[in-house]
């Protein structure tokens, strides 16, 4: 590996993604020439072990998809299958599933920014070595996170894969006192998360802008998370209903995951900058107000500058949780009745890592006849290599370890979920 | 998180169960439920070492029951071993971690946050793709792991470190 003109960079085992998968990128004569992503993704075979299912299992089996974002599996799941049956939930319901999300957000984004990427800008290997010289800032980290485990316990029963969500609703309501307990906590989590997004903001971010079209889905008046209209930032909008009409996949020969871009467009990039680009506005006044002193305008296209965003997001989800604790009427009856009936039903959600679409096709006893899920990475992944093959061409100068270890960097920039089930990134460069 | 009660001893078994001989722990973790134990607490996670942190915050002492992968696997055998031990190796489990568990062992010790036990029963996996139930050699470890968990938990305190059994060895 010492000509650097022509080579090949594998990255073996890329740390602190949350997944499996490989980088394969290939340079001739001083050229990238291609960037892949290797990707093992789950959700396939959870497509075809839900068929032949009862449609009250999809949220418990979906869930275990991923252990960052079970809460988005088994919320996508419910709206679909609700959709199938034509049953619409109550209010206080809804607001529930809200409450729920939001510690998944708290929990996710808090795990992403302390000890998965802020480790990057800071220059450690990992968090442990933060930890051991910033260990204080490890600690919010660790008790932010810990916020957003609480109101999953309180909810879901428990903060990994949650036992309380069920098809129309919840097997049993929070009462009120257990629901006013996540106020303190909260109050102070969200302390904590302001100076977050001041502590991100300082960091040093590389200059790099992508012009990839902005999925997200969009609730006006609020900022979505737990259901909304797809919309894109070049002003297409199309109904949940019409998802694969709109995003059509493809498979690639070097990934089992499909690659997906929008009918008639190109790709395109789900997760915290779309969100941010099409439903900034609609972000509460504390978290708008963290966004503007960190200097984000209302469009931001630096995924290194994703951490920031997500900082944002990070208080946006523990004021908002703040004002649903506020608001709690336990639902009652906690669930509505969802008879199966024959048909099919379509879910999308904002997962912390972008927009997850679950199509389920019952039968009249509401066996799944079929099923389709389509994640966030998976949705981004086209989006990544294209900005990888543009990241990694001014860098060929570097030697491959520097290399691998800003490509992973880069990598991280998207939070990707990439198995949603295992371990590690292997990263090659091949130059030849 | 799934606390049964609230108490200084924890048992963890980390993996996903629809990762085939990943899902060791939460198997163990279910036997163990019918077992009753009094003042034994009782948790599934997927290994996120921040979870792993959680749990075992509170404990004097914690167990970490995993599947891991070795060079040359030999499914269903068993080891145990003290975390707390400066040459914890990098071990990768068999499925859901993100970080291993030695980063999460080094975390803790970065944040003073270690139980004052902490040990793993790891079980050698023969397969991790997706899909339910455990390969025949690691579903015939589970009694004897359950068997010999019972005898660590409710025989006398426990410092020392080295085999309870014939069956489990020192990695």
């Amino acid at each position: 590996m010492t000509h650097l003109n022509d080579r090949s960079l594998t990255v073996g085992s890329l740390a602190r993604v949350e997944g499996e998968g490989a980088m394969h990128v290939r340079v001739e004569r001083g050229r990238v020439a291609d960037v892949q992503l290797e990707i093992y993704e789950p959700p396939r075979f959870f497509e075809a072990f839900l068929r032949g299912r009862a449609h009250t299992e999809p949220p418990d089996i979906t869930a275990r998809i991923c252990g960052i974002c079970p809460v988005a599996y088994q919320m996508s799941a419910c709206l679909a299958i609700e959709d199938a049956c034509g049953v619409h939930i109550d209010r206080p319901i809804a607001a529930l599933r809200r409450l729920l999300y939001c510690g998944e957000w708290i929990s996710s984004h808090a795990l992403h920014i302390y000890f998965l990427h802020a480790p990057d800008f800071l220059g450690y290997p990992s968090v442990v070595e933060m930890a051991r010289e910033h260990r204080r800032v490890v600690e919010r980290g660790l008790a932010l996170k810990k916020v957003g485990n609480e109101i999953l316990t309180t909810i879901g029963g428990r903060a990994i894969h949650p036992v309380n969500v069920r098809v129309g609703g919840f097997f049993r309501a929070p009462s009120r006192g257990e629901i006013a307990m996540l106020a303190a906590p909260l109050r102070r989590a969200l302390d904590e998360a302001l100076a977050t997004v001041e502590w991100v903001a300082g960091f040093d971010f590389p200059d790099f802008e992508h012009d990839h079209e902005l999925l997200a889905l969009v609730e006006p008046g609020r900022y979505a998370i737990d259901g909304g209209q797809p919309r894109t930032d070049r002003g297409l909008t199309f109904d949940v209903a019409s998802f694969e009409k709109h995003v059509v996949e493809e498979q690639v020969p070097h990934s089992t995951a499909l690659h997906a871009h929008l009918a008639g467009r190109s790709r395109y990039l789900t997760g915290p900058l779309a969100r941010y680009a099409l439903s900034g506005r609609w972000l509460s006044p504390v978290a708008q107000e963290a966004a503007a002193a960190a200097g984000l305008g209302p469009v931001c296209r630096n995924p290194f500058r994703s951490i920031l965003v997500r900082a944002v997001e990070l208080v946006y989800a523990i004021d908002e949780a703040l004002r649903l604790v506020k608001g709690y009427e336990p639902p009652r009856p906690s669930w509505v009745d969802c008879p199966p009936r024959a048909g099919l039903g379509y879910g999308a959600t904002e997962a912390p890592r972008g927009t997850l679409f679950h199509r389920y096709e019952l039968d009249a006893d509401g066996i799944v006849q079929s099923a389709r899920i389509m994640p966030p990475t998976s949705q981004n992944q086209a989006s990544i290599e294209a900005d990888l093959r543009r990241f990694v061409q001014p860098r060929l100068h570097l030697d491959d370890h520097r290399l691998t270890h800003e490509c992973e960097q880069a990598i991280r920039n998207y939070d990707p979920c990439i198995s949603c089930a295992t371990h590690f990134l292997d990263l090659t460069v091949e130059r030849t | 998180m799934n606390i049964e009660r609230q108490r200084a001893t924890i048992v963890i078994g980390v993996g996903n169960p629809y990762r085939r001989d990943d899902g060791i722990g939460p198997a163990v973790i279910e036997r163990l439920r019918r077992r009753h134990l009094p003042g034994v607490n009782l948790a599934e996670s997927d290994g996120e070492p921040t979870r792993l942190l959680d749990l075992w915050a509170d404990a004097d002492m914690a167990i970490v029951v995993d599947a891991i992968r070795t060079a040359s696997p030999r499914p269903g055998t068993i080891h145990r071993r003290s975390l707390r031990h400066p040459s914890t190796p990098r071990m990768r489990g068999g499925g859901t971690h993100a970080v291993d568990l030695g980063d999460a062992v080094a975390l803790a010790a970065a944040l003073d946050l270690l139980p004052r036990t902490l040990l793993l029963y790891a079980v050698e996996a023969g397969d991790t793709s997706p899909g339910e139930g455990l390969t025949p050699p690691v579903q015939a470890a589970l009694s004897e792991l359950v068997d010999e968990l019972v005898a660590e938990l409710t025989g006398p305190p426990m410092g020392a470190v080295g085999p309870r059994s014939t069956r489990a060895h020192r990695l």
